[in-house]
């Protein structure tokens, strides 16, 4: 083995190589040693890495959960600060001869590349909590108006944050100072929350298991583009 | 660094003697064979060319004590194609088809120490895709690292981040 000549520190070449591996490879080679794991936490392969984006334009298959739970099902995902949360639900499987559930309704646990762990509880609850990457921590955000059986999607759009209820066509939203929360009077057309919700610029694209795809403006962004109509 | 380069000048003056090289740059390898380049090359390897900027152009033969006779025709293939403009991504595989691991990190070396950053940007790429689904042991091995964890400390870097070992290539399966 070629040793490393001067002026190429085992920092250096650690980044370069960091940098243009698929990111969820950063972990195992954390273990490389003490310079390379400094490395994977370091603001240069931040850096780096938005310097290579455009080399990433592809899907990749993520590692598997480090879960025991099969069927996991109810989960919510969000992307922050460049790393992507699981937030469990819990395990859809129900036993055949007994009708029983897998033992596992709602489970506690947050998954991301720092392998955060949180408390829950297994009720139906009208808490909703705020998640800080930067500091890592969670807090309490104001409770919701209501509550219902059935599982939840929140979004942000505009700064405000949406939650919807699967089987209930209202959003409520979360104004940014998180004064109250509002119901829209907007009710949804024909998407549950139990599709897939997702934001893009500014708009929510709800997809279902139909063919329909759901477009929501929230009041706040509809409005937004009929003052830039209007300006224009 | 001075004094060791002025004694390989010394060595080498043979390649100073045919008039029509002047406008020729002469690169000298570790090993002491000397490439002749178009000064457009040299300008291609920016430690080069700073060495010819500061002697004011005067010093035409540069030896490369840390590149090999094996890696320099690479290298220079490499510039021409780019000076050329014809680094196409079929050039590129074609390029690293025939090299192994091994040949890559030397060529990785050459290019950092000539400071050429397209074949730098290049290879690391290369590299990076050679050794993802490689083993920690691999990695080490590859770049001559010397794991400095403790044993309890692995085992607890490997315990946590137990899910993401899956897939690991064989280590031996790239030594074609």
């Amino acid at each position: 083995m070629v040793g490393l000549v001067e002026g190429l520190t085992v920092v250096v070449v650690a980044i370069r190589i960091l940098a243009r591996v698929p990111f969820y490879i950063h972990l195992k080679l954390e273990v490389v040693c003490r310079s390379w794991k400094a490395a994977v936490r370091s603001p240069e392969l931040s850096k780096y890495d938005k310097k290579l984006f455009h080399l990433r334009i592809f899907w990749i298959t993520l590692p598997v959960l480090p879960s025991k739970i099969r069927h996991l099902a109810h989960y919510g995902v969000a992307s922050i600060s460049g790393k992507l949360f699981v937030i469990y639900g819990g395990s859809d499987v129900v036993d055949p001869p007994t009708g029983d559930h897998d033992g596992c309704f709602a489970t506690d646990k947050v998954w991301s590349y720092d392998s955060i762990e949180f408390t829950n509880c297994r009720k139906t609850i009208p808490q909703a909590e705020i998640y800080d990457p930067e500091k890592d921590f969670w807090s309490p955000i104001l409770d919701l108006h209501r509550n219902h059986n059935s599982s939840y999607s929140g979004i942000v759009i505009g700064g405000k944050r949406n939650v919807l209820h699967q089987e209930m066509s209202t959003v409520q939203v979360l104004d940014n100072a998180g004064a109250s929360w509002d119901q829209t009077d907007a009710d949804l057309p024909f998407i549950s929350c139990q599709d897939p919700v997702t934001l893009l610029t500014g708009i929510t694209f709800a997809t279902k298991s139909s063919p329909e795809t759901g477009i929501f403006f929230p009041r706040s962004f509809a409005h937004s583009i009929m003052e830039t109509e209007k300006s224009m | 660094m001075a004094e060791e380069v002025s004694s390989q000048m010394n060595s080498l003056s043979i390649s100073e003697t045919n008039p029509s090289s002047s406008a020729t740059i002469s690169l000298v390898s570790g090993d002491d064979i000397v490439f002749k380049v178009e000064p457009t090359i040299a300008k291609e390897m920016e430690t080069v060319q700073s060495f010819i900027d500061e002697t004011d152009g005067k010093i035409t033969t540069i030896p490369l004590p840390n590149i090999s006779s094996h890696d320099l025709p690479y290298v220079i293939e490499y510039c021409e194609k780019s000076i050329a403009g014809k680094i196409t991504k079929e050039f590129e595989a074609e390029f690293v088809k025939k090299l192994n691991n091994e040949e890559v990190k030397e060529l990785f070396l050459a290019a950092n120490y000539l400071n050429i950053k397209k074949l730098l940007d290049f290879l690391s790429q290369v590299i990076a895709d050679r050794i993802a689904n490689k083993s920690v042991e691999y990695v080490r091995r590859y770049f001559g690292i010397e794991n400095d964890f403790t044993p309890e400390e692995e085992a607890k870097l490997r315990e946590e981040l137990a899910w993401t070992f899956t897939g690991v290539d064989p280590d031996d399966e790239d030594e074609n």
